[in-house]
């Protein structure tokens, strides 16, 4: 059990270190740049409030993965029923652009948002695997997350990425 | 392009960049502002709620008393009630919001951005979940009491008040100039609110999520 000062540095430095675990989350279920900052916030809140859950039986990040992305599922799942947005909604382009860094080139950002559209165009649960697989996270650790057998895993990665290539072809092609 | 060009591109990505702010400051005063937003919202709700029931209450009695057209007066009270319900489950989503004492203040700036942007849609959805509803049950009680008042009319037809060009002139200018002016008015003072206050606080309190954060 820890105290409260102890779970205040925990929170503090494991947001410091793992924000863009967030960032990414939160960009890849988020249909508009209003969102995904919605969804991060709400990450972050989550990750509080579970944080006396957290047994130490897995990383850290295995960990801030499974709240992040059943955070960015149930937020999907509620999406219907929350109030309409009026405003103008900023392109979620415009997070690429405002934190890309000089060496992050014109082309990378170009096939970095490409990517997040075809993510962002599969079903969730691929989705979420896709977003591991390309933070390098291992299979026994998806399965963690996920709560799926490592074998479906596998198998459900195949198929995920096999979606994902054929979104991507046209656009490589293009800036190929 | 293959599967890895993908995955150096990903892993290349930067994470958020927070701008410049002045933490110090921010951090010294967030605590104040995040209490005094809070006493804003509950006296918001309790006040918007409590008017609510004590307009039901009027026309509960004005009704009993006038005798006006049943179904039309439930329909305006039910409408009215509709808006007291959004501000008491409003009250509800605060209180079971509410991070303890030992919240860092990062989960508490988390937890204020959540607030301020839900405020934020709220404001800029004015029109179905407030000014709709309350539209309606104005409306509804003017018919009410045009109806009620054309039954004294010597044909009983709702048009006879309108031969008299007192009556008329109320008539056409609460439903021309009256009802939109308020309605516009309460339209325009929450955008105002959004765009002067909960916006920059907004931006205010991300400059010092992101500065608080440490460096990766």
């Amino acid at each position: 059990m820890r105290t409260p000062p102890e779970l205040e540095s925990l929170y503090c430095s494991w947001i410091g270190e793992h924000r863009g675990i967030l960032a990414r989350v939160a960009r890849s279920f988020a249909g508009s740049a209003a969102e995904a900052q919605d969804i991060e916030q709400e990450m972050m809140l989550q990750l509080w409030i579970s944080l006396p859950s957290f047994r130490g039986q897995s990383k850290p990040s295995t960990w801030i993965y499974r709240v992040c992305l059943n955070t960015a599922l149930t937020w999907r799942r509620g999406d219907s029923r929350r109030l309409r947005h009026v405003e103008s909604r900023a392109d979620l382009g415009d997070i690429a652009s405002a934190s890309a860094t000089p060496a992050e080139s014109a082309g990378d950002r170009e096939i970095l948002e490409k990517l997040y559209e075809a993510i962002r165009a599969i079903p969730a649960l691929d989705r979420a695997l896709v977003l591991l697989l390309l933070d390098g996270v291992s299979y026994h650790e998806m399965s963690e997350v996920t709560g799926m057998t490592e074998n479906h895993v596998g198998v459900a990665l195949t198929r995920a990425r096999r979606r994902l290539a054929e979104l991507m072809k046209g656009t490589t092609d293009e800036l190929e | 392009m293959n599967w890895n060009d993908w995955e150096f591109i990903w892993k290349r990505q930067a994470p958020p960049v927070g701008a410049a702010a002045d933490v110090a400051e921010l951090a010294a005063t967030f605590e104040a502002k995040r209490r005094r937003m809070e006493r804003v919202l509950l006296v918001r709700d309790l006040s918007e709620a409590g008017a609510g029931v004590l307009v039901c209450v009027v026309l509960g009695i004005f009704w009993r008393k006038t005798g006006l057209e049943g179904w039309l007066m439930a329909l305006a009270i039910a409408f009215t009630l509709g808006v007291v319900v959004v501000f008491c489950l409003e009250r509800v989503r605060a209180n079971r919001g509410r991070l303890g004492p030992e919240a860092p203040i990062a989960a508490r700036i988390a937890r204020q951005l959540d607030e301020l942007r839900h405020m934020r849609r709220l404001h800029y959805n004015i029109i179905p979940w407030y000014l709709a509803p309350l539209g309606a049950s104005w409306a509804l009680v003017v018919i009410a009491a045009l109806r009620a008042g054309a039954r004294h009319a010597p044909s009983g037809h709702l048009m006879d008040l309108m031969r008299n060009p007192a009556t008329a002139a109320f008539i056409i200018g609460y439903f021309v100039i009256v009802v939109p002016l308020t309605f516009w008015g309460a339209w325009y003072l929450n955008r105002r609110t959004v765009l002067k206050r909960i916006d920059p606080r907004i931006e205010e309190l991300e400059k010092l999520q992101r500065e608080l954060a440490p460096p990766p």
